[in-house]
């Protein structure tokens, strides 16, 4: 198995684009899939287009995020491409518009899709979908049900530079907004690992009516009221600094936590979350430093690389609320550059990540997913 | 985080679970809490409802997965026992629901304690939906047939006229006989005849189309869409079914009468349609009762035969006897068609003897004959009940009745017994005489003959017993004659 990753900041779409798939793929002669991580700014289609011109007949899947991860560090703008090929390695992508309403029906009809096309039992599903979106995690549950527990997910939720405005996925065929895009490969192993570092107060709030990403009532009172209280009060108008330093947790059976982020205040007191909660359950105030998010970046690329017998490379998908927190983003790469030895790795900020705390993809929220690619 | 603590936040949110009004969402909402609480990657829920193939929802078996695994119970039945396998049958908690997780390493204690709360909770809900199913279905729906009942045809009436499914067609179907059925043969036999009709009509229309019993006798189509040439269509469908399911059901046929209208568009109101269709309903009956096969007449030839209380033939061969009898003496040919059913059905009333005496081989004792002598009467009263039978109700009372007035039920005389009883009673008791029984052997012809002429006066009108016995010497005479000239000296030489 072979794989190359290439970088290209240059303020030129198609350029920049080609640039980063070249230096890709001095590595790999024919990539069976490319991946390609963007940012806003660029002419997504420009970028698609340059890309294309150098990675040939490969599948292609790709997301654009809050910025580039790279061994470097984390760049606001730039392209980022990592091809892979190699000997019994293959691939198939798959593109399904996001229709609202139906986010189990088009998890389905995305593994369905992947499935006609690939007719195997086993490989690694990365998913990449509009970061913007509600119920990522009911989509995520109707992919796995076709699926099933033979494949290995990971993946992320694609953003823009903070305005929460339009986001981006691509395919080989072109780019879309609004969808979920897959790559399905096999032939070659994956390790995943995801964690997030943040603690719990212990205290549970009841989420006593939410809908989607809405949450309009903790302890029978309006959120915004209940979680003001709870952190000593604090001006709505700092609500984004708040919100991103306080996430909410939800608790499994074993004690673990996935991590759920507020994102702004609704009229009428409700707060609006990255992503969906159920309603009528438990959670908690969360609550970190930085060296709890320092630490389990390590944690998770060990548990990534342990999975895999030859490591040959890495993905990264970072949430952008993460690199926020700590200001400098590069003391968490410098983690995981250091975790990861030599191994090569490029990745995205994310608007939410994908990963399987078991089998199941999850969606998480403030989390850190690393993939390792090898054999 | 302490685990106890994270006990509690499940425990809550076990307790919190609520229906979410479909079984596919309530089977979604599980897996999700399932997944995100105990991290299980296969989870299946199968409903068992009563009269219904089982309900699988499955969750994390790939299909092919399942093919090879020899189904989903199956693999449930293969997984009960492993480590990271959980299955609970919640019959006993009021549903009848097989609950199965799987998860890839086993499931501590303390999760299966939490598993076996949720599963309860799982009971609890579904126990309740399908209770409510059940009220909605029985509120909505004829328990008898299985159909649509009255309030929601109208129902479906108001809803239609609102929306957009114009031509809208109804068709109207009427059991004719049940209420004979009901009487001579029990009910039973009816609702055996309504839920054959049930079939036969929903077997006839689509799947959109609104199938409802609206009355005792009464079933009616709505089909959405459906213009005037589809609607007969569906008729002419329902009429061949009937046919082909009373070939399945000689002794018991169905008689169904069938109207049929449309509403071309919402300008019409389809109450006004469907009192169209009823109309076009009973103009079909009101022919259909002029066809001598009608189904009353048949019930009760079913009944008498099934109880094997008229000897093979005799009804038969009375009609043929009367018949002739009746032309002889110049009867109109309405007053021949009376007679014919009469015929027929003269000996309904037996329907109320106790076998044992109507089969007894030797003599009856007093009480017995009078139970005997009671058949008149009830035949009298059964035919009553029935408008097709009315018109021969006092006929049948009479059918025991003597010339001397020595007879039974009333002791009526002379020409005060109507003409086609006098003619049934010959024709009746010529038969009989002529007939094995259980008591005595069959007379020959002559002696019947015989008998019936030193009855002349008493038992029997005189009058038409000279008219019959000339009548059978005649054909007695016609057919020695035709033998004659059958013998091989007869046929002419050459």
């Amino acid at each position: 198995m072979k794989a190359g990753i290439g970088f290209s900041r240059v303020p030129f779409s198609k350029e920049t684009g080609a640039e980063a798939a070249a230096e890709a793929c001095r590595l790999v002669e024919k990539p069976v899939l490319t991946f390609l991580f963007t940012t806003e700014g660029y002419d997504q289609e420009g970028v698609l287009e340059g890309v294309l011109s150098q990675t040939g007949a490969s599948c292609l899947v790709g997301a654009c995020g809050a910025g580039i991860v790279t061994p470097q560090g984390v760049y606001r703008e730039g392209v980022a491409v990592l091809v892979l090929g190699g000997e019994g390695v293959s691939a198939v992508t798959a593109a399904v518009p996001f229709a609202t309403g139906e986010a189990w029906e088009t998890g389905k009809r995305l593994g369905k899709t992947l499935l006609d096309k690939a007719q195997v039992r086993a490989g690694t599903v990365f998913v990449f979908l509009d970061g913007l979106t509600d119920h990522i995690s009911e989509l995520l549950l109707g992919l796995y049900g076709v699926l099933g527990p033979g494949f290995r997910y990971a993946g992320g939720a694609t953003g823009d530079n903070l305005r929460f405005q339009k986001t981006y996925q691509m395919t080989e065929h072109g780019v879309a907004s609004s969808s979920v895009v897959a790559a399905l490969v096999w032939g070659c192993s994956f390790g995943v690992g995801v964690g997030h570092g943040w603690r719990s107060v212990p205290v549970p709030l009841i989420i006593t009516r939410a809908r989607g990403r809405v949450l309009y009532e903790l302890d029978e009172q309006p959120a915004l009221e209940v979680y003001s209280r709870r952190l000593g009060g604090f001006d709505p108008k700092n609500f984004a600094e708040v919100g991103a330093r306080h996430p909410l947790g939800l608790v499994d059976a074993s004690g673990r936590f996935i991590i759920r982020d507020p994102l702004k205040v609704l009229p009428g007191g409700a707060l609006q979350l990255v992503t969906d909660v159920p309603s009528r359950a438990a959670a908690y105030l969360m609550t970190a430093e930085k060296d709890d998010l320092l630490r389990v970046a390590r944690d998770v690329a060990v548990t990534a690389l342990q999975a895999v017998r030859i490591p040959r490379f890495a993905l990264v998908f970072d949430c952008v609320s993460r690199s926020l927190l700590l200001r400098n983003s590069s003391e968490e790469v410098a983690v995981v550059r250091e975790a990861l030895g030599s191994l090569p790795f490029v990745g995205f900020l994310t608007f939410g990540e994908v990963a399987p705390y078991n089998d199941v993809p999850l969606f998480h929220n403030k989390s850190l997913v690393i993939t390792v690619g090898g054999e | 985080m302490d685990v106890r603590l994270a006990e509690l936040a499940v425990l809550y949110e076990i307790s919190s679970f609520g229906f979410s009004g479909s079984e596919g969402e309530f089977f979604r909402e599980l897996v999700a809490k399932a997944v995100r609480l105990f991290g299980v990657r296969r989870v299946a829920m199968v409903l068992f409802e009563e009269s219904a193939r089982p309900a699988c929802y499955a969750w994390g078996f790939p299909e092919r997965f399942l093919q090879e695994q020899g189904g989903l119970l199956d693999y449930i039945h293969r997984n009960q026992c492993s480590p990271g396998g959980y299955v609970r049958d919640l019959e006993k908690k009021g549903a009848p629901v097989l609950l199965f997780l799987e998860k890839k390493r086993e499931f501590t204690d303390r999760e299966r304690r939490l598993l076996d709360i949720l599963a309860g909770r799982v009971a609890e809900l579904l126990h309740g939906y399908f209770r409510e199913k059940r009220l909605v279905y029985l509120s909505t729906h004829d328990p008898l047939t299985g159909l649509y009942n009255r309030v929601f045809f109208e129902e479906e009436l108001d809803r239609l006229e609102k929306g957009r499914s114009f031509p809208v067609s109804i068709i109207v179907c009427d059991l004719d006989g049940l209420k004979v059925a009901n009487d001579v043969l029990g009910h039973k036999q009816g609702d055996e005849l309504l839920r054959r009709a049930a079939q036969v009509i929903a077997g006839c229309v689509r799947g959109s189309d609104v199938v409802a019993r609206v009355g005792g006798d009464e079933f009616a189509v709505i089909l959405p869409q459906a213009d005037r040439k589809v609607a007969e269509e569906v008729v002419e469908r329902i009429t061949e079914s009937v046919e082909r399911d009373n070939a399945q059901h000689p002794d018991l046929p169905l008689s169904v009468s069938v109207g049929a209208a449309t509403a071309e568009d919402a300008s019409r109101p389809l109450r006004e349609v469907y009192a169209e269709a009823d109309d076009a309903m009973y103009r079909d009956k009101l022919a259909r009762e002029a066809d001598p096969h009608r189904a009353v007449v048949r019930v009760l030839k079913a009944a008498l035969a099934v109880k094997d209380y008229v000897a093979q033939g005799h009804t038969e061969r009375v009609k043929k006897l009367a018949c002739m009898l009746g032309e002889a003496v110049g009867l109109t040919r309405s007053d021949l068609d009376t007679l014919r059913l009469l015929a027929d059905i003269h000996d309904v009333g037996k329907l109320g003897v106790p076998e044992h005496i109507l089969f007894k081989p030797s003599p009856l004792t007093r009480e017995e004959w009078e139970e005997v002598r009671r058949h008149p009467e009830v035949g009298y009263r059964l035919a009553l009940s029935s408008p097709e039978l009315a018109p021969v109700a006092e006929l049948i009372r009479q059918h025991h009745e003597r010339w001397d007035g020595k007879g039974y039920p009333r002791g009526l005389r002379g020409e005060e017994i109507h003409v086609l009883s006098r003619i049934l009673a010959i024709a009746d008791a010529y038969d009989a005489m002529t007939s094995e029984r259980p008591y005595r052997p069959a007379l020959l012809r002559e002696e019947a003959l015989e008998e019936l002429k030193r009855c002349a006066g008493t038992q029997f009108d005189p009058h038409l017993v000279e008219v019959f016995v000339k009548l059978l010497d005649e054909k007695r005479e016609g057919r020695a004659e035709r033998r004659a000239s059958l013998r091989p000296d007869a046929l002419p030489q050459g």
